[in-house]
């Protein structure tokens, strides 16, 4: 496309020569704004009729040889096929970008079947988890959280709970002892209890998780080491009703809501009356094809009210106090609710059993 | 304790079927471990008559029966036994019947002969273990009616009343409201008065609490008749002869233990009950050899032991064929002495167990009444004049136990009207002395042991009312306010860190073995040892957390893991020297393999600076940002690749490589594997400083890299903490993104590259305050270390 050049003589051009010469720029520009096929030629059009030097300011410099009543309506034209222009250049410009754009974006495809970038994956161990999940549980009963050593001694761990010197618990066969000393592992997490007691005057609402310890020969539901929560409430009208209560609630906010719970009398040296505590719960049986459906009622912890042997060691007044204590095994619970079928997995520490669970 | 409900429904004066006795059971605190129905609850196995018994037309080894089985007509049933004969009675499965082992019967055509049932073998319907034919049944069994019902009963230690068919019926009576009753049993007697056959001399009047005895001559002693076999069999005991299973029967049906004694072998005919003496030795029925301790309490005769008392009658004074003359002992025991003595021993039998949890001193002469008679009937003789009764009556007072019905309402949170509580009680067999408004003043019977207390009542209330009975409602917890443990926070903030990180948490046994711990030098002076380890895996408390997880790495890698990341916060244990243990909280990381790595990017192996990352990470997360590093000496690490965390001379954490040694030892070969190890305690203690805010730059900063060279010996460290010195007021941190060794560089140079940030709080930096502060950067490096400036 040539580009006129306008000659710049200054012997007088007259206006309506200089206003036919701006609308053939503008008719020209316009033209070449059409024509332009990309985002970079609207670019050069731009260049070629809106720079400085371009054939419009041409135009301007002649009207100084104009006289004054000429020269305004020059300029207007000027600046009309100037706007013109710049309005029709913007308007391609954004029509070919937009295309230009989605061509390049339709370019751009990849394989979204292909893996996506692993992130390292952390898991909490199951055991922690239901830790954590029952002391959520009754936190918001109103208990809060008490610990204590594994390592314990005699009185903490058998005397204060009413278990007496000769009790089959106390016996080199089920409890750990330490050499050389008349230490031994806790065998339940209760002395947590009685230590508590013995910290602070009553009333008091707490769980105690942690490790507990049993001579006991390892298979699938036994372990030499597993987890306990008990839980210890003492007020001044506690009632059996009250554990009854609390246990259920508690079994529905962790098992489900509708789960019927049944207490059954039971004994143990720290509580009485004292109850082991059933759920029921639906037990699917797999005998080569056959799958058959029932409902077996599950043991899942004991309680009872604290006999007031308990409160005596521990400088509580039994007529003033009462309260009810439970226990239950949280690798049981966790074996319930997650359907696994042996105890040693929680400390195999396999990593695809952790991952699976966590 | 096996049950038969045949045998139960003897004692009980009301009718009570299988469902309903293991729902009984269940609500009075009997728990029932496992129920067999033979018969009872379903209908389907029942006592047949054998009419006749021929030869299979078609089969040698096969009968063929008639059985009355009640119905209308006999059945046909093929057997393949030998034992049985025409006129027995037999327990006959019909078809529909599911046998213990799960079997279901259905009618069948064995070799053309139409089955219609199948006569029962003790091990097809789990009555013992006797596989020698078909269960012949005692004649006086009833043709047509169902068989028995099996339940396996676990009766708790409190309740050794409930340790017998009748005490379990009168338990069981209780719950309904109804009492049983025992008929005391007579016994013919002759002319000649017992105290002129038998003396007995009680020495230790606080161990043998009583001491009841008879005497009967001219007993025959030989097989039991059938009914006596199968009660015994039953509740899993076996027949031995008529004499002895007198007294297990007698033992099973009421709960007191009884020992025959041929009396012919009692040295002049003298019973003497005393403590062993020093070095004195006894063998048991069962032939074992036991070394006495002088707190055993035995019962002599003029010379020697013949019975370790309440436990095991001795071998010299055995009942057998031969036996003419049979001394009955029924006596009671103090239960802390028998249970030393069978612990000490090793011993648990029917007798002990009944002993040591509390027998019942009423019932032992009313036992040794129901044996002689029994006695009598199976072995016949003469009963000698009298009953030898020592101590009949003890003369401690017992005084009633008050039970206040508020204390009832109170404790139990139920309204139980005072007629329901005074039913109860009666019911329970306890004695109501004196009613009061609002209180009762109760004693207990004999046999109840475990009721000496208001509780104990209360408890008894509990269970009889019914436990389903009193109403659930939740309670006003209130608590005096406490502080959660000391390092709960800690722990949760570090196990999330390490979550987030990609580890996974593992959770291990307190104690390890000594053997693994001393082949990795692992084994602390001194180690803290379980003195009755079950065995040599757990027989040491871990003096570290690090030691179990190395195990669960060696795991996971000998199941074909690459890439193990665990973490455990868990206590680790030492000896303090005074004789108590020290238990510290422990967060200890194992690493190994890489992290990352995908189809498009590599994976980046774990080295020492991952775990540094974490060593740095754990103590950011629980609120520490101030530290210094410090080479480690401590021989489980990589002696160049471990450093520790430290604040002033105390160690927050240290981390490093491991030592291939230490791996070696813990069967880790071949890996590098990284640790990260600190004490939750002193980390928790630390963080309570809580972060300041620190206004967020208003201004733009300005970034400025540069690439310092120096000798390989200078530590990055070193040359970050001079820039950070001499960086000035505008210096705001700088963070080493590259080191290059190699090409256009001299041996033994490396070149570090630092960002360097800057800025001020109140204006935009000009370019030559930042040049001046570089220049000075730049002049301190070439100073302290002989850095220069890469070009």
């Amino acid at each position: 496309m040539a580009v006129r050049r306008t000659q710049s003589s200054g012997n007088g051009e007259p206006p309506g020569d200089l206003l036919t010469q701006l609308d053939s720029i503008r008719s020209e520009a316009l033209a070449a704004v059409e024509a332009a096929g990309s985002v970079s030629a609207c670019d050069e059009v731009r260049i070629r009729y809106l720079a400085k030097k371009g054939p419009i300011q041409d135009v301007m410099k002649l009207m100084g040889k104009l006289g004054s009543d000429e020269r305004p309506a020059v300029g207007e034209r000027a600046n009309a096929v100037r706007d013109a222009i710049t309005e029709a250049l913007a308007a391609r410009r954004a029509t070919l970008a937009k295309s230009e754009r989605a061509a390049r974006l339709e370019a751009e495809f990849i394989d979204i079947t292909l893996p996506g970038t692993p992130r390292p994956l952390g898991s909490i161990h199951p055991i922690t988890r239901t830790i954590q999940e029952v002391s959520h549980i009754f936190r918001g009963l109103g208990f809060s959280v008490a610990e204590g050593p594994e390592v314990e001694d005699d009185w903490h761990n058998f005397e204060a709970l009413n278990i007496p010197a000769d009790h089959p618990a106390r016996d080199m066969h089920d409890t750990l002892y330490l050499a050389g000393s008349p230490l031994l592992l806790r065998t339940h997490t209760s002395p947590v209890q009685i230590r508590a007691m013995m910290s602070q005057p009553p009333p008091l609402a707490i769980i105690c998780p942690g490790k507990t310890y049993r001579r006991d020969q390892i298979d699938a539901t036994h372990s030499a080491m597993f987890h306990q929560i008990e839980g210890l409430l003492v007020g001044k009208d506690v009632a059996f009703s009250h554990l009854m209560g609390v246990i259920e609630e508690f079994i529905h906010a962790f098992f489900g809501p509708d789960i019927p719970v049944r207490f059954r009398p039971s004994f143990f040296p720290f509580t009485e009356p004292s109850a082991e505590v059933d759920m029921l719960r639906r037990v699917v049986k797999r005998e080569g094809d056959r799958v058959s459906e029932s409902e077996a009622w599950t043991e899942i912890m004991g309680c009872g009210m604290v006999d007031p042997e308990v409160f005596k060691a521990v400088g509580y007044d039994p007529e003033v106090w009462t309260g009810f204590a439970f226990g239950m095994g949280v690798e049981r619970l966790a074996m319930i609710r997650s359907g696994i079928t042996d105890i040693r997995l929680f400390f195999e520490n396999d990593i695809r059993f952790l991952s699976q669970l966590g | 304790m096996r049950v038969s409900l045949r045998w139960l429904r003897q004692h009980l004066n009301f009718k009570i079927e299988p469902d309903a006795l293991v729902d009984c059971l269940m609500r009075i605190g009997m728990e029932v471990e496992e129920t067999f129905d033979l018969g009872m609850k379903s209908g389907l196995l029942v006592v047949g008559h054998l009419q006749s018994v021929e030869k299979h037309p078609k089969a040698d080894k096969l009968t063929v029966c008639q059985v009355d089985t009640g119905g209308e007509r006999p059945l046909t049933i093929v057997c393949g036994a030998a034992n049985h004969r025409a006129g027995d009675k037999v327990p006959v499965a019909l078809p529909g019947m599911t046998l213990p082992n799960g079997l279901t019967l259905r009618r069948t055509e064995i070799r053309g002969v139409a089955s219609e049932g199948m006569l029962c073998s003790p091990t097809e319907i789990a009555w013992s273990q006797d596989d020698s034919g078909i269960l012949i049944l005692p004649p006086e069994f009833k043709t047509g009616e169902p068989f028995d019902f099996l339940a396996e009963v676990s009766i708790t230690s409190n309740r050794p009343d409930c340790m017998s068919i009748f005490g379990l019926a009168r338990d069981i009576a209780a719950a309904h409201r109804k009492k049983i009753y025992l008929h005391a049993p007579r016994v013919q007697e002759q002319l000649e008065h017992i105290e002129q056959l038998l003396h007995v001399s009680v020495k230790e009047r606080q161990l043998c609490t009583r001491y009841c005895a008879r005497l009967i001559r001219n007993v025959k002693v030989g097989p039991s008749p059938l009914w006596m076999v199968r009660a015994l069999e039953s509740a899993g005991l076996r027949s031995i002869n008529n004499v002895v299973d007198v007294t297990n029967f007698v033992l099973l049906e009421l709960g007191h233990p009884l020992h025959a004694f041929d009396a012919e072998m009692i040295a002049d005919r003298q019973i003497t009950v005393r403590c062993a003496q020093p070095g004195e030795e006894m063998k048991t029925l069962d032939d074992t050899k036991v070394s006495l301790h002088p707190d055993d309490l035995l019962i002599c005769d003029s010379r020697r032991p013949i019975a370790l008392a309440g436990i095991m009658g001795g071998a010299n004074s055995e009942v057998t064929e031969t036996t003419n003359v049979v001394a009955l002992e029924s006596a009671h025991f103090d239960p802390t002495c028998i249970r030393r003595a069978a612990s000490r021993h090793g011993f648990s039998t029917d007798s002990s167990q009944r002993f040591e949890r509390g027998a019942d001193r009423d019932m032992a002469p009313v036992a040794l009444n129901r044996a002689t008679q029994l006695i009598r009937e199976l072995a016949g003789g003469e009963v000698a004049k009298g009953v030898i009764d020592v101590q009949p009556t003890i003369t401690e007072t017992k005084t009633p136990v008050q039970l206040r019905l508020a204390r009832v309402r109170r404790l139990l949170g139920a309204e139980i009207a005072q007629t329901e509580i005074a039913d109860i009680l009666v019911h329970l067999g306890c004695e109501i002395v004196r009613a009061e408004r609002e209180q009762f003043f109760v004693n207990p019977p004999s046999y109840r042991v475990d009721l000496g207390r208001e509780a104990d009542l209360i408890e008894e209330i509990a269970r009889l009312h019914g436990y389903d009975k009193i109403p659930r409602s939740l309670p006003a917890v209130v608590g005096q306010p406490r502080r959660g443990p000391a390092n709960a926070l800690a722990v949760e903030r570090l196990r999330e860190a390490f979550v987030a990180e990609g580890l996974h948490e593992a959770v291990n046994f307190g104690f390890v073995s000594s053997d693994t711990l001393r082949k990795a030098g692992l084994l602390p002076v001194p180690p803290v040892s379980v003195r009755n380890p079950l065995n040599r895996e757990y027989d040491t408390l871990r003096p570290s957390v690090l030691v179990s997880l190395l195990a669960n790495a060696a795991h996971n890698l000998r199941h074909g893991a690459r890439d193990i990341r665990l973490f455990e916060i868990g206590n680790a244990f030492a000896a303090d020297g005074a004789g108590a243990v020290r238990e510290s909280l422990e967060a200890a990381v194992v690493l190994t393999g890489s992290l990352g790595g995908s189809w498009d990017r590599p994976a980046h192996p774990i080295d020492f600076y991952t775990a540094k990352g974490l060593a740095e990470r754990a103590l950011t997360t629980v609120g520490i940002t101030q530290w210094q590093i410090a080479p480690l000496t401590d021989p489980r690490y990589h002696p160049k690749r471990a450093a520790a965390l430290m604040q002033g001379s105390a160690e927050l954490v240290r981390f490093g490589e491991l030592h291939p040694g230490l791996l070696e030892s813990l069967d880790i070969e071949d890996v590098r594997v990284c640790a990260v190890e600190m004490a939750v305690a002193p980390l928790s203690e630390r963080a309570r400083a809580r972060r300041r805010f620190m206004e967020i730059p208003r201004f733009p900063r300005v970034e400025r890299d540069i690439a310092l060279v120096a000798d390989e010996a200078v530590p990055a460290g070193d040359l970050q903490a001079t820039i950070e010195k001499a960086g000035g007021e505008l210096f705001e941190r700088a963070r080493l993104f590259d080191l290059y060794r190699g090409e256009n560089l001299p041996a033994g140079k490396r070149s570090l590259a630092f960002a360097l940030t800057f800025g001020a709080a109140d204006r935009t930096l000009r370019d030559d305050e930042v040049q001046t502060a570089i220049e000075a950067i730049l002049h301190a490096v070439a100073e302290a270390h002989g850095a220069t400036l890469r070009s």
